[in-house]
């Protein structure tokens, strides 16, 4: 066959048409340059040849663009990716290292460690000087500061807390599944264009953009997997997993179908816990997915083949559970051809009805089947025998599945991370820092609690020793101690004698003798049943003498003896009081010496609430200058010991909560300046080894996104280039087009040769 | 890795990063330089943070002793020049006595020297209460109550008119409500007393405070006793205490009431008897002797202080430069630093300005 006479301006066509496409990619890539995650393009063309299978030449007829396609490596995205959560983990733990470390290091300021050498300047002024107030003073106030010090470290740490907390619950993962919804839309909108027309590289460019933000965050799987979303149309379907550390995957993104993430606090550990929710459909489990499915539900109801229907069915057939099981998919089938019903819910729910015998059907969820130990997640198993319906619908118009909420079936429990920056948050938050975690706020807010703890305990030991205290009244003799309640009424007031002194019950309830003005009647204090004589007559309360008045102290409050914090109770449960009794006069309690404590905490957050004891900052006693009981004034002895103590090693241990098993987590034996500066340089190391690794990972990024650059970054001098190059191609053939018009002209113009 | 071709973006990018260390290191220069420290955060350098912390607490507590020699040397200074006044007194009475034993028949001439040495009896006794600060020098381990009170104790000797000659005697309290005889011949009067004597007060000079045993918390009972000082100084010890194996008081303020009793005695019976004034008087110049021993005592005392007090400052100076040594810059190489990374950062802008305007467009026609 000949090749036909006007085909060369075809061909000329094809290549001014091919060339001005390439020309327009180039002015594309040049007007992206600064578009970021725009990946460059380039025109796919091929040469056309309709090949003629008789002739004996062939020629083509020129080129044709077929598509616009990326320039892009995905191993180079893979390990992209795997290297940025690398580094999120890594800034995450650095930065709030770096908190940490502005709160211990005492380099370039006054704290902790110039406390305790004030402390133990004050303690050796004083060990030549124990006979002068002004001394004992000094080391009242060196303490004072002492434990304001650590109470402020203990603050900045709960600061350093809730601002991580805050980070990861209001920042990070709302901006995650943020990412994860943005991702799923994109992904619907790329494969609805690419069903109907072709790809479309820029959604590509964006959604590739988010998943690279999205790796940062967690350590994630991506792959593509053919799929058929219409007869005859097959697209490469986004599929990203989360890899977990047991091995196991959690599906994030299946196509336009994504997840979300949650994250609340553990109310007995204290632990930040992140669990996931799969995406079961179009929505995301959200208010506005289940109201959906509810949606379908109802109009299940209004086609006649409502729940009630199925769990009839199922009830009528109780005790054949392979007939049950067959008929509850024959229903669920059937729903299918009705209005599409069924494939809504399989959208959201997609189950399978088993039998497994013994009464019992099982129903299985395909998208969330995983334990927090990465296991399979049993079905949820349907008694048959108990006549229970399969389907209800809940309160507040949930799904419920046989009692079981289908959110917490698809909800998994606690995850944990390989990588990423909420493993870093994680991390900071959770670890409690043994041989094999990262040591974390725990660590450091167990160490501070530590030091507030023994410093506390060996002070108060070192203190309680010489000459007993004891609460003296207004005369300055010892105050006894009584545990009688006053009587009180029934408004709760003390009841007074005629002479307006309140009335107390005497230690063995004792009928009175004589009348009071007032009759009185003598209640057993803990049951508060009336008590009688022996002859069955009512009881009558005994007044005390005056002796038995309580100490008020300058306010005209009683002073009750003290047992730590709580006022200390006598056998009956009474509260137990100073009185103003002397021990001529007053034959009862012998009076308990004062305990005299320097420090006193809160056993459920020692460094936060160490504090002066009361008594020691009100002035009730000092510190002992001698152990010895009457020594001379000038006896110092003790103060050596204080100077020996804070000179001295103390062995300082924390450990793992019971729920992790209670093993030591770190010991440390030295004095408290040591131990204190050990913290300091434990941060100062733990912050520097962390920029270490996070420069590294940094660096090895940067390499990696270099030669995702040198893949698809736009560069000028190659654009300017092939601007050149296209623009000579489309002269070329537009040269061409005029040649072979030339030469047509000439043929044209043969038959007037030689007239 | 090798790369063929690289983005316009990516070497804009890079330039940036490159850019932001040099900035970030003439920052970090301009930084060592102001504040004259090595570096600011302990990450930068925790070995070095940590010995710097370790030398600091070394110096704050070289301080401290040095604090504690010179409060313990000013006490023992102030406690030695009372003991030599307490001896100048002494000479006093001794050339006192001297002339009552040598005029033994005088009578007018004897009262007076009586009543004279019963009166530097009242001086030695107010050099013994004497105080340094609001701290009583002798009273021992007692340092708010007055150790000595002198008291007038009958005597079995009769004056003329019958009366009981009484003499003054010195007495001992270590809490202002006890007094005990200095020269109360009952044992138990005597182990007290020689327990008040040997009560020590020491301080920490740096010499390691050191407790033996395994309890971790410090007990007076285990202090072990040469890793630190005593500072007590006691009047018993100065003045003696006791008595002789023939039953004299040792204490030289007894003595010297037993010498004006004896020659108070003397004077009533007219004896002339110069035997037992003899004898007291040697008994007096032994105790003086004692004393001159004790002064003695204290003026070592006070020289090893001095030597300690010298060996303190010397290890200030060498902790304060090994302080400098590792904490402090080298300004020079500080400044030689800071200049070269300004000058780097410098010639970075320099290649950022044509790095930024070229590229093959710029040569198209």
């Amino acid at each position: 066959m000949m090749r036909p006479t006007f085909a060369g301006f075809t061909t000329a066509q094809f290549g001014m048409s091919t060339a001005m496409n390439s020309l327009n990619i180039t002015g594309q890539n040049i007007s992206n340059i600064s578009t970021v995650g725009y990946t460059r393009q380039a025109a796919d063309q091929i040469s056309m040849n309709l090949t003629n299978p008789n002739g004996a030449y062939s020629i083509g007829f020129g080129a044709l663009t077929t598509s616009t396609s990326q320039l892009r490596d995905p191993y180079l995205d893979i390990r992209f990716r795997t290297e940025i959560a690398s580094v999120g983990e890594n800034e995450v733990i650095y930065n709030t290292l770096t908190d940490l470390e502005s709160i211990f290091d005492e380099f370039a300021k006054v704290g902790v460690q110039e406390a305790l050498t004030d402390l133990m300047s004050s303690f050796q002024d004083y060990s030549s000087n124990v006979n002068s107030a002004e001394f004992q003073e000094m080391i009242k106030a060196s303490s004072d500061s002492l434990v304001k010090l650590i109470n402020e470290y203990t603050n900045q740490l709960d600061t350093v807390r809730s601002d991580t907390v805050d980070g990861l619950t209001d920042v990070d993962i709302p901006n995650v599944n943020d990412i994860l919804s943005r991702i799923g839309e994109l992904t619907q909108s790329i494969e609805t264009t690419a069903v109907i027309a072709s790809t479309p590289l820029e959604l590509l460019d964006q959604r590739n953009l988010l998943i690279d933000e999205l790796a940062s965050y967690l350590p994630i799987k991506v792959t593509y997997v053919a799929t058929d979303v219409q007869p005859g149309v097959t697209i490469d379907r986004l599929h990203i997993e989360l890899v977990n550390t047991e091995g196991e995957n959690y599906t994030l993104v299946d196509g336009p179908v994504a997840g979300s993430f949650n994250t609340y606090t553990d109310e007995d550990t204290g632990d930040q816990i992140i669990t996931y929710t799969a995406g079961i459909g179009e929505n995301m489990l959200t208010g506005t997915g289940i109201s959906v499915l509810n949606n379908a539900l109802e109009k299940l109801n209004a086609a006649n083949t409502s729940l009630e229907a199925i769990n009839q069915a199922i009830s009528d057939n109780a005790g054949d559970t392979k007939a049950v099981a067959t008929l509850l998919n024959e229903k669920l089938d059937y729903l299918s051809y009705r209005d599409g019903l069924l494939e809504q819910i399989n959208a959201f729910l997609p189950i399978e009805v088993t039998d497994t015998g013994n009464d019992t059907v099982s129903i299985a969820f395909t998208p969330m089947t995983l334990n927090t130990d990465g296991s399979v997640k049993d079905p949820i198993a349907i008694d048959l025998t108990t006549g229970d319906d399969v389907f209800t619908l809940d309160t507040d118009g949930s799904l419920l599945l046989s009692g079981a909420n289908i959110m917490d079936e698809l909800t998994s429990g606690e995850l944990t991370f390989s990588s990423g920056s909420i493993k870093g948050s994680l991390d900071m938050l959770n670890s409690y820092g043994d041989a094999v975690s990262q040591k974390g706020l725990r660590y450091y807010e167990a160490q501070l609690d530590e030091f507030a703890i023994t410093i506390a305990e060996v002070f108060n030991q070192m203190n309680n020793v010489g000459d007993p205290v004891y609460v003296k009244t207004a005369s300055g003799a010892i105050a006894y101690e009584l545990a009688y309640e006053p009587i009180l009424d029934g408004a709760g007031d003390p009841v007074l004698d005629e002479t307006g002194r309140p009335m107390y019950y005497d230690e063995e309830y004792e009928a009175q003798t004589g009348t009071p003005a007032v009759p009185v009647w003598a209640t057993d204090p803990v049951t508060g049943a009336g008590l009688v004589n022996d002859d069955g007559t009512a009881q009558q309360a005994t007044r005390t003498t005056l002796v038995y008045e309580p100490l008020l102290d300058d306010d005209g409050n009683i002073v009750y003896v003290m047992d730590g914090d709580d006022i200390a109770l006598d056998q009956y449960g009474n509260r137990i009081y100073y009185t103003d009794a002397t021990a001529t006069d007053f034959s009862g309690t012998e009076p308990t010496p004062m305990a005299k404590d320097l420090f006193s905490f809160d056993p459920a957050d020692p460094s936060g609430t160490l504090r002066i004891a009361e008594n020691w900052k009100t002035g009730l006693y000092t510190v002992s200058a001698s152990q010895y009981e009457g020594a001379a004034s000038g006896a110092n002895d003790n103060i050596l010991n204080f100077i020996g103590a804070l000179e001295g090693s103390h062995a300082f241990e924390t450990y793992m909560p019971d729920h992790e098993g209670g093993a030591l987590l770190s010991g440390f034996t030295g004095s408290f300046y040591d131990y204190f500066t050990n913290i300091a340089t434990t941060v100062g190391l733990e912050t520097k080894t962390t920029y270490q690794s996070l420069e590294n990972y940094i660096i090895l990024v940067a390499d990696i996104a270099d030669s995702k650059s040198s893949v698809s970054g736009v560069n000028l001098d190659e654009e300017g280039m092939n601007l050149i190059q296209y623009q000579s191609a489309y002269s070329a053939a537009a040269r061409l087009m005029t040649t072979l018009d030339e030469a047509l002209e000439t043929l044209l113009n043969m038959g007037r040769v030689g007239r | 890795m090798s790369i063929s071709r690289i983005g316009t973006n990516q070497i804009l990018k890079n330039y940036q990063t490159g850019l932001n260390k040099s900035w970030l290191q003439s920052q970090t220069d301009m930084i060592a330089v102001m504040s004259g420290k090595k570096f600011q955060n302990i990450s930068e350098d925790p070995a070095t943070a940590a010995r710097a912390f370790q030398l600091r607490k070394q110096y704050v507590a070289n301080d401290d002793y040095i604090n504690n020699v010179e409060e313990v040397a000013s006490h023992i200074d102030t406690a030695a020049s009372s003991a030599l006044q307490v001896n100048q007194i002494l000479e006093q009475v001794e050339s006192d006595m001297l002339k009552a034993l040598n005029d033994p028949t005088g009578e007018g001439g004897r009262d007076a020297i009586a009543s004279a040495i019963e009166q530097l009896q009242e001086a030695v006794v107010a050099s013994a209460n004497a105080k340094f600060g609001d701290k009583f020098l002798f009273g021992g381990e007692n340092v708010s109550f007055a150790p000595f009170e002198l008291r007038d104790d009958a005597t079995g000797v009769r004056d003329d008119d019958g009366n009981f000659i009484t003499q003054k005697s010195l007495y001992f309290t270590n809490d202002g409500v006890n007094y005990y005889s200095v020269s109360d011949p009952d044992p138990l009067v005597q182990s007290a007393l020689k327990e008040f004597a040997d009560a020590e007060v020491f301080i920490d000079m740096g010499f390691g405070l050191e407790y033996s045993g395994t309890d971790s918390i410090p007990n007076s009972d285990n202090l072990v006793s040469n890793s630190v000082i005593d500072m007590s100084t006691s009047g018993l010890d100065m003045l003696g205490f006791g008595v002789s194996d023939d039953g004299t008081p040792t204490n030289i303020v007894d003595l010297m009431g037993q010498f004006v009793t004896e020659l108070k005695n003397g004077l009533r019976s007219e004896t002339g008897d110069t035997d037992t004034l003899t004898s007291t008087f040697g008994h007096f110049q032994d105790a003086k002797n004692d004393l001159l021993n004790y002064t003695t005592t204290l003026g070592t005392r006070g020289t090893f202080l001095n030597t300690t007090l010298t060996r303190l400052e010397e290890n200030k100076f060498t902790l304060n430069e090994k302080i400098v040594a590792t904490v402090n810059v080298d300004t020079a190489e500080a400044i030689t630093n800071y200049s070269w990374s300004q000058f780097a950062y410098n010639q970075a802008l320099k290649i950022g300005n044509t790095i930024l305007t070229q590229s093959f467009i710029d040569y198209m026609r």
